[in-house]
C-alpha cells in the first residue's frame, strides 16, 4: 500500500529530475556543443509525445472494449514513418527553409503569408487541444485517487474527479510552471526548446520501461508467458466479428494524419527538428518505439479481465494490475509512466498553442493597434515572450476549466479520437499546400471552416450528449426535428460509426471546398510565389524569394525592426553577418532585395510568416512580385528538372556504350593476340618441313660422293615434306575459305553409312603402321542425309587420325559405334589414350589455339575447327564427349532425312 | 680427339639432316627428340662441346632448357646455338637474355650452322 | 556510406514509396481478413501474430533503406541553420 505521501514526494522527485534534465539540456545547447540533445535518438524519443496517458492507460482500456482496435493508433504513424522520405522530409525541409514556427505558421506561410488563415488554424487547434489537455489532468488525478483510495471498492468503481479538483489544479499549475521556465526562454530560432526535447525523451523512456515492466510481470507473473495469457476465457477480446471494418481502415487513416496534423506533433517533428537525417533513425526507430508500446496492451487488458473484479475500470488496468497484487514498486513504475505521458504531452501541446497564440492572435492585434504603441514598448520580444508565457497559463487554465466542467462524464473517455478528427482538417490545406501549387488561401479557408464546422455539429458538440449547445433532442432528431439534419446521420447517411459518419463529412467537405475554392479564385502573386516555394523545395535555393519581390527600404529602418523583435545583440549580429557577405566592412549591410528577404525569414522564425511580412511592409516601399520573373523560375525547373532526367538517361546510354566498346575492344584484343599466334604458328609450321627439304636438298646438291640408296633416303624426305607442306597450305586455305563461306559444297542425298565406312577403311592403313586396331561393334546404320561425302569423309578422318597419332597406349583401341534415332544418325569414336588435358577441352575446337599445335606431329590444330564448321554445314555437330575416364570421345551427329534408304546396299560392318 | 655435339630436335628429318651433315665432318652426334630427355641427357652423361636447341620441343621447351643449363654451375658456359622455325624478333632477343651463344632461324643454310658449330667449338 | 549509383539509388526512392503503401495493402481489409481464422501460432492468436509481425517486418525494412535512400536533387544538402547557436 502507497501511502499519498510517498506519491507526492516521488512526483516531486521526478518533477525535480525533469526540470534538472531540462535545464542541462539548456545549458548544453546554448554552450553551443549540443551533442546528445540532437542525436536522432534524443529527437526520436521526443516524438513519442504522440503517446500520451490516452494511450499509457487507455490503450488497455480500447482492448477490453474494441479488441485489436487500440493497434490502429500507433499503426497509422508506423505507415507515415516508413514513408518518411515523401512526406516528412519535405515538411522537416520547408520548415527548416521557412523558418516554420508552427503548423499554422506553415499553412500562413505558404498561403500567401495570410494572417486569417493563422488565426483560424490556430483556433482550431486551441479547441482541439484544450479537451485533449484536460483528458491528461484527468488521467493524472484518477490514477492517483486509484493508488490513494486503493480498495477493493475503489477498484471496482473509479472515484468520482470531484475531490481531485484541488490536486488537478496544482498539477496544472505546476506543468505551467515548468512549461514557462524551459518553454518560453527564447523566441527564435526556429523555436527550438532544446531542454524541454530532453525532459520529454527522458519522459519518453519512463513511460516505455514502466509500460513493459508491468506488461512483463503480467505475462511472466500473474501468466505463464504469452500463450498462458492468449488461452485465458478473456482473450475473447479479440473475437470481435467485424473487426476490420470501416472503422478500423478511417482509424488507421486517421492516426497517419494526426502524427503529421497534431500541433505538438508538428512542434516535435518538423519546429524541434535540427538536421534532416535525425528523420533518417526517426524512420525505423520511432515506429520501434510504438510498437514496443503495444506489445502488452492485449496481455494487460487480458490479465486485467481475468485478475480483477468484474466491473473494474478497464482504463485503470496499467494501475490496478500490480495494486491486486500489492506490488508497490510496479505501481510506483506505472504511476510515473502515466504522469510521464500526460506531462510531456501537456508541456509540448502549450509550447505549441502559445507559440501560435502569440505570433498568430496576440502579434496582428499588437500590429493593428497603431504602430507606435509597440514602438513605445520599446521591444517587440518582450510581448513576446509575455504573451507566450500568459498563452501558456491560458491554455493550462482552459485544459483545467475543462476538466471541472465536465470531468464528470464520460465525454473525455472519447476525445482523443475527437481531437485527433479535429486537427485532420489541416490535412487538405497541408498537403496541397506541399504539393500543389495552385492551391490557393480562399480555397484552404473555405475547406478548413467547413471542415471545421462540421466537426464541430457531428463529432465533437454530440460527444457532450446534450450538455453544450447541442441538446440532446437535437442529437436524436435534428435541430428543428429536422431529420436531414441530424448530426450523427447527416443528409440520412445512417448505420455509421460516428467517428466514421464525421470523418467522412467534414473531410470530404473539406476537400471538395478546398480543391474547388483553389480552383475558382486566382492565387495572389505572393501566394503564387510562396506556392513555388514550398512545392518545389528541394529544387529552389534557400532564399531564392528575392528574386521575385522587389522592394526598397533603409538599412536604419530595418534595424530598428529587427531589434526591436531579435533583440539588440542578436540583430546586430544578423546585419553585420550579412555585411561580411557582401564583402563589407560595415556594421550595416546594403538593403538589398535579398537582404529584406533574409531579414524577413530571420523575423519569421520568431514572430510567424504572416507577422514579419506584415511588419516589413510597413517600412518597406515599392513592393512588387514580378510573376513573369515566377514563371521563368517555374519553367527553369522544369526544364531543369527534364534536362537532369536527360542528362541521367545519356549518361546511362554512355555507360552502355563504353561497356559494349570495352568489350569488343577486349575481344579485338584476344583476336589480335590469337592472330598473331596462329601466324606465329604457321610460320612454325610451314617452316618445319621446309627445313628438311632446303637441308637435304643442299646435301643432294654438294655432295658427289653419296650412296644411291642414301640419295634415294634424302630424296623421298624431300618428296614426304613437300606433300606435308601441301597438305598443310591446303589446310589453312580451307579454313579461309570456309570463314568466308565459300568452300564448294556437293551437297546431295546419299546414305550416310558410305562416306564414313570409306573413311574407316582409308584409315586403317595409318592404323595398322602404329599397330593401333580400329574396332566396330556393329554394322554401321543406313539412313539417308543431305551432305558431301568427301568433306563428311574428311571430318572423319581428321578425328580418326587424331586418334591414331596421338594414341600412346600400349595396345592402342579406337572403338566407332553408330546409332540412329528418328531424328539423327550419330557416330561415336573414342579411343584408349592419354585423353584431352581438361584445361585444354573448352578449346580444341578453335583456331590458332595452342594445345594442339603443341602436341600435334603434324597440322597445326587447324583440322578441328574445320571439322567442326563442316558439321555445322551439314546442319550437323561434332561435339567432344566429356564423360569418359579414359580416352577422348567425339560425337558426330547429322539430321537424318529417311530412316532407310532404298537399294543401295552399304559396304559397311565388315571391320 | 673427337668433338662431340648434342642435337635436340623433335622433327625426325631435320634431326636426320643435322646428324649427317655434322657426322660428315667427324663429329659424334648424340641426340634427343623431346625437352625432358634432352635435359636428363646434358645432365647426365659427360658433357658436349656444342648444343643445338630447338625451342619447340614437346614436354618442357628449349628456354626452358637453356635456363636450366645456365642455372648451374656445371653447364653454365656450355655453347648453345638455338634453332628456332618462328623466326621472330622477341625468340632471337629471349635467347640472347637468357644466354644462347648463337640464334639460328630455320629453314637454315647447312653451310652456315656448321661454321656456327666449329665457331663455337673453338675450331 | 557507399555512393549508390543513380539508377540504384532511384530504385530505392521508389522502393521507398511502396513500402507505406504495400503496409497499408496489407494492413486494410480486404487483406487483413485472411487472417482472422481463430487459430494460433505457438499459443498467439493468428491475427496477433501477424499484425504484429507485419510490423516488425514494416519496421526492419525501413531500417534497412533508412541508409540507403539519397537526395537526386541538385541542393541535396540542408541548408546549415545560419541562426547563432547562442540562441
Amino acid at each position: 500500500m502507497l501511502s499519498p505521501n510517498l506519491i507526492f514526494v516521488t512526483s516531486l522527485a521526478y518533477v525535480a529530475l525533469l526540470f534538472m534534465v531540462a535545464f542541462l539540456g539548456d545549458r548544453q545547447a546554448r554552450s553551443g556543443k549540443a551533442s546528445w540533445i540532437q542525436s536522432p535518438v534524443v529527437y526520436t524519443l521526443s516524438i513519442s509525445v504522440y503517446c500520451t496517458s490516452w494511450t499509457f492507460y487507455g490503450a488497455v482500456g480500447s482492448a477490453v472494449r474494441n479488441g485489436l482496435e487500440f493497434a490502429t493508433i500507433y499503426l497509422g504513424p508506423t505507415l507515415v514513418f516508413i514513408g518518411w522520405w515523401f512526406l516528412l522530409r519535405k515538411l522537416v525541409r520547408i520548415g527548416h527553409m521557412h523558418r516554420i514556427t508552427s503548423i499554422a505558421d506553415l499553412i500562413s506561410s505558404r498561403y500567401g503569408k495570410s494572417t486569417s488563415l493563422a488565426v483560424l488554424v490556430t483556433l482550431i487547434a486551441v479547441i482541439g487541444t484544450t479537451p485533449y489537455i484536460a483528458l491528461q489532468l484527468k488521467a493524472v488525478t484518477t490514477s492517483i485517487q486509484v493508488i490513494v483510495a486503493s480498495d477493493p471498492g475503489t477498484l471496482a468503481n473509479p472515484p468520482s474527479s470531484d475531490p481531485a479538483n484541488e490536486m488537478a489544479f496544482w498539477i496544472a499549475a505546476g506543468m505551467a510552471l515548468f512549461t514557462i521556465i524551459f518553454g518560453t526562454r527564447t523566441i527564435d530560432a526556429n523555436e527550438r526548446h532544446h531542454g524541454v526535447v530532453a525532459a520529454i525523451a527522458l519522459e519518453a523512456l519512463v513511460k516505455l520501461f514502466a509500460l513493459i515492466a508491468v506488461g512483463l510481470f503480467v505475462v511472466f507473473a500473474l501468466a505463464d508467458g504469452p500463450a498462458d495469457i492468449f488461452s485465458r476465457d478473456a482473450a475473447r477480446i479479440l473475437q470481435t466479428d467485424d473487426m476490420f471494418d470501416a472503422r478500423w481502415v478511417a482509424l488507421t487513416f486517421l492516426s497517419a494524419i494526426a502524427i503529421i496534423c497534431l500541433p505538438r506533433q508538428f512542434q516535435v517533428t518538423v519546429v524541434e527538428n535540427t538536421g534532416e537525417d535525425q528523420l533518417r533513425m526517426a524512420s525505423w526507430l520511432f515506429p520501434a518505439y510504438l510498437l514496443l508500446m503495444s506489445l502488452f496492451v492485449l496481455p494487460i487488458a487480458i490479465g486485467g479481465l481475468t485478475v480483477l473484479p468484474e466491473g473494474s475500470n478497464p482504463d485503470m488496468f496499467v494501475l490496478t494490475l500490480p495494486m491486486s497484487v500489492d506490488q508497490d514498486f510496479l505501481v510506483l513504475l506505472a504511476f510515473l509512466g502515466g504522469f510521464s505521458s500526460a506531462t510531456s504531452m501537456v508541456i509540448v501541446a502549450s509550447i505549441a498553442l502559445s507559440t501560435m497564440i502569440s505570433n498568430h492572435i496576440v502579434m496582428p492585434i499588437a500590429l493593428r493597434t497603431p504602430w507606435t504603441s509597440i514602438e513605445r514598448s520599446g521591444d517587440v520580444r518582450r510581448l513576446l515572450l509575455i504573451s507566450r508565457r500568459i498563452s501558456i497559463g491560458f491554455i493550462l487554465l482552459l485544459g483545467y476549466l475543462y476538466f471541472r466542467l465536465s470531468g464528470k462524464s464520460d465525454a473525455l473517455a472519447a476525445i482523443g479520437l475527437i481531437a485527433f478528427a479535429g486537427v485532420a482538417q489541416f490535412l487538405p490545406s497541408l498537403l496541397g499546400g506541399i504539393y500543389w501549387k495552385r492551391a490557393t488561401a480562399s480555397g484552404a479557408k473555405l475547406g478548413l471552416l467547413a471542415g471545421f464546422l462540421l466537426w464541430g455539429y457531428t463529432l465533437f458538440l454530440p460527444s457532450f450528449e446534450g450538455d453544450l449547445l447541442l441538446s440532446a433532442s437535437t442529437i436524436e432528431h435534428g435541430p428543428w426535428g429536422i431529420e436531414l439534419f441530424r448530426p450523427q446521420a447527416l443528409f440520412g447517411l445512417t448505420g455509421q460509426d460516428p467517428l466514421v459518419h464525421a470523418l467522412f463529412w467534414s473531410l470530404a467537405t473539406n476537400t471538395v471546398l478546398f480543391i474547388g475554392g483553389s480552383l475558382l479564385f486566382e492565387p495572389k502573386p505572393l501566394e503564387r510565389l510562396q506556392g513555388t516555394l514550398f512545392v518545389d523545395v528541394f529544387r529552389t535555393p534557400a532564399g531564392d524569394e528575392h528574386r521575385f519581390i522587389q522592394r526598397s527600404a533603409s538599412a536604419e529602418d530595418l534595424f530598428i525592426l529587427a531589434q526591436r523583435i531579435l533583440g539588440s545583440t542578436e540583430a546586430q549580429r544578423v546585419f553585420r553577418e550579412f555585411a561580411e557577405g557582401q564583402g563589407l566592412e560595415s556594421d550595416f549591410p546594403q538593403p538589398t532585395d535579398a537582404f529584406i528577404a533574409h531579414l524577413e525569414r530571420r523575423l519569421a522564425g520568431s514572430i510567424g510568416a504572416a507577422s514579419a511580412r506584415a511588419m516589413i511592409s510597413r517600412i518597406v516601399s515599392g513592393e512588387t512580385i514580378s510573376l513573369d520573373e515566377l514563371m521563368r523560375i517555374a519553367d527553369e525547373t522544369a526544364q531543369l528538372m527534364e534536362y537532369s532526367q536527360e542528362v541521367e538517361k545519356k549518361s546511362l546510354e554512355l555507360e552502355a556504350t563504353a561497356r559494349e566498346l570495352r568489350r569488343a575492344n577486349q575481344r579485338l584484343t584476344l583476336l589480335d593476340a590469337q592472330k598473331d599466334d596462329f601466324l606465329s604458328q604457321v610460320s612454325h609450321e610451314v617452316r618445319t618441313p621446309m627445313t628438311s627439304i632446303r637441308s637435304f636438298s643442299e646435301i643432294l646438291l654438294e655432295t658427289r660422293d653419296l650412296s644411291s640408296p642414301q640419295g634415294q633416303h634424302f630424296l623421298s624426305i624431300i618428296h614426304e615434306e613437300s606433300l606435308r607442306l601441301t597438305r598443310l597450305l591446303d589446310e589453312i586455305l580451307d579454313m579461309n575459305l570456309m570463314d568466308r563461306g565459300e568452300a564448294s559444297w556437293n551437297l546431295h542425298e546419299l546414305d550416310a553409312a558410305v562416306p564414313l565406312v570409306r573413311a574407316i577403311e582409308s584409315c586403317r592403313g595409318l592404323a595398322q603402321s602404329t599397330g593401333s586396331e580400329i574396332l566396330l561393334d556393329q554394322p554401321l546404320p543406313s539412313a539417308l542425309v543431305d551432305a558431301d561425302p568427301d568433306r563428311l569423309q574428311q571430318v572423319v578422318i581428321n578425328i580418326l587420325t587424331n586418334a591414331i597419332k596421338h594414341n600412346t597406349s600400349a595396345k592402342p583401341e579406337i572403338r566407332i559405334t553408330g546409332k540412329l534415332t528418328d531424328e539423327q544418325y550419330e557416330i561415336e569414336i573414342s579411343d584408349n589414350g592419354p585423353g584431352i588435358p581438361s584445361h585444354l577441352r573448352p578449346f580444341i575446337f578453335e583456331k590458332f589455339q595452342r594445345g594442339a599445335a603443341q602436341s600435334s606431329t603434324g597440322g597445326i590444330g587447324l583440322g578441328l575447327a574445320i571439322s567442326k564448321e563442316i558439321m555445322k554445314r551439314l546442319g550437323g555437330t561434332l561435339a567432344l564427349i566429356d564423360d569418359r575416364r579414359i580416352g577422348t570421345c567425339f560425337r558426330i551427329t547429322l539430321p537424318v532425312k529417311r530412316a532407310q534408304p532404298q537399294p543401295q546396299e552399304p559396304e559397311a560392318g565388315q571391320a | 680427339m673427337t668433338k662431340r655435339v648434342f642435337i635436340a630436335e623433335d622433327e625426325p628429318n631435320i634431326l636426320e639432316s643435322l646428324s649427317f651433315l655434322l657426322g660428315r665432318e667427324g663429329w659424334e652426334v648424340t641426340s634427343a627428340l623431346d625437352g625432358n630427355s634432352a635435359l636428363e641427357q646434358l645432365n647426365a652423361g659427360s658433357l658436349p662441346d656444342v648444343v643445338i636447341l630447338d625451342i619447340m620441343l614437346p614436354h618442357r621447351n628449349g628456354f626452358d632448357i637453356l635456363r636450366q643449363l645456365r642455372a648451374s654451375p656445371r653447364t653454365r658456359d656450355l655453347p648453345v646455338i638455338v634453332l628456332t622455325a618462328k623466326g621472330q624478333e622477341k625468340d632471337r632477343k629471349t635467347a640472347e637474355e637468357i644466354g644462347a651463344n648463337a640464334f639460328v632461324t630455320k629453314p637454315f643454310s647447312n653451310k652456315d650452322v656448321v661454321d656456327q658449330v666449329r665457331r663455337l667449338a673453338g675450331l | 556510406m557507399r555512393p549508390a549509383s543513380p539508377s540504384t539509388a532511384a530504385k530505392f526512392r521508389d522502393a521507398a514509396f511502396l513500402l507505406p503503401v504495400a503496409g497499408l495493402f496489407l494492413l486494410l481489409p480486404p487483406v487483413i481478413n485472411l487472417f482472422t481464422a481463430q487459430t494460433s501460432l505457438f499459443g498467439i492468436p493468428l491475427i496477433v501474430a501477424y499484425i504484429f509481425g507485419l510490423w516488425s517486418a514494416l519496421i526492419a525494412i525501413a531500417f534497412w533503406f533508412s541508409h540507403r535512400l539519397n537526395d537526386p536533387e541538385p541542393h541535396a544538402a540542408v541548408p546549415p541553420d545560419t541562426s547563432s547557436p547562442g540562441r
